[in-house]
């Protein structure tokens, strides 16, 4: 048993020993609600879940995760948006060496499944870099499944589950294949421009990866709106809807 | 400082406010206290939101259910009613 619960048991049963005690014995309202009062906070230590690794050591741990892919991006000099798709049951950044125009049809999606992992991607048409984006295993963790509601799945993700954000608000349009999305105070920015034009900041690299298992297509971001107090994004769907 | 220990510490902090006056005042009714220990828990939750373990919240269910019994027993004692 973990150390905190074993205190958080030790108060409740604490609390109600002395509430009763001085209820019914001691007949001393005072005393029934100081124990009432230790009663709860033994129920609230056992309630709350703690934070098992601090939240400034797991900003820190992916701010250097991002730098990486922006040494990364930035020695092969792409800052095309990025395709999230999902690869068996695993999101992957696929950062193509053309830009919007030349963007791969849905089909050469469904061969990058059957591919060889690699982590440059040279398979017909699609030319580019298949990388692991911040987020994947967040999305796994928060157990967001394909045709979930967008917006509860991006609330449960980056709300309820990492604390990244302080609220979301997500809509769809056109039939689906367009997501706007409103992120409400992000916890954490990124000051590297390569990272943030292919993948996003770090909090919208999370609800793209969210978006694509949600909708089970390759999605990417076309248009990003930054500022300390939210985030404005706009998805699109890459085929499959 | 974890969340955790900042709600518990908050929480034990505000909580002594209305022990030290209601006990200063001489207050021989349990529900007060009761009801001032259940809006802090409420307030404090609402501007802190700690992450709970369970989906539903058994401590503010059980405070609130409190409140209410200590609520209508002071309803019914200005109306004249006798509740268990």
């Amino acid at each position: 048993m973990e150390r905190n619960t074993l205190v958080g048991v030790d108060f409740l049963l604490m609390g109600f020993i002395i509430s009763g005690l001085g209820f019914f014995l001691a007949d001393d309202i005072p005393i029934a609600s100081f124990g009432f009062a230790l009663a709860v906070i033994g129920a609230l230590i056992l309630m709350i879940v703690p934070e098992a690794v601090p939240q400034d050591a797991i900003k820190s741990l992916l701010k250097d995760a991002v730098r990486n892919v922006e040494i990364i991006l930035e020695e092969a000099g792409l800052r095309n948006a990025a395709y999230f798709t999902q690869i068996e049951g695993e999101v992957r950044a696929f950062v193509p060496l053309t830009g919007p125009d030349g963007k791969p049809s849905p089909l050469r999606f469904a061969e990058l499944e059957s591919a060889p992992r690699r982590f440059v991607v040279n398979l017909k048409d699609m030319r580019g870099l298949l990388i692991i984006p911040p987020g994947n295993e967040l999305v796994r963790l928060a157990k967001v499944e394909k045709g979930a509601d967008l917006e509860e799945a991006l609330r449960s993700a980056l709300v309820e589950y990492s604390d990244l954000a302080r609220g979301v608000l997500a809509v769809e349009e056109n039939g689906g294949t367009t997501m706007k999305v409103q992120i409400t105070k992000p916890q954490l920015g990124s000051d590297s421009p390569y990272f943030n034009d292919a993948l996003g900041t770090p909090v919208s690299c999370v609800a793209v990866c969210v978006a694509s298992v949600v909708k089970g297509v390759p999605v990417r971001i076309v248009e990003e709106k930054y500022d300390p107090g939210f985030i404005r994004l706009t998805l699109e769907c890459s085929g499959g809807l | 400082m974890d969340s955790r220990q900042r709600f518990v510490l908050a929480y034990a902090a505000i909580a002594m406010i209305p022990f030290t006056v209601f006990t200063f005042l001489n207050t021989t009714d349990l529900g007060i206290f009761v009801s001032a220990y259940t809006i802090e828990y409420f307030a404090l939750r609402l501007v802190m939101n700690p992450k709970l373990r369970l989906k539903v919240d058994v401590l503010g269910l059980v405070l609130l259910a409190l409140f209410v019994y200590f609520v209508a027993l002071r309803v019914a004692n200005i109306l004249g009613v006798a509740l268990p």
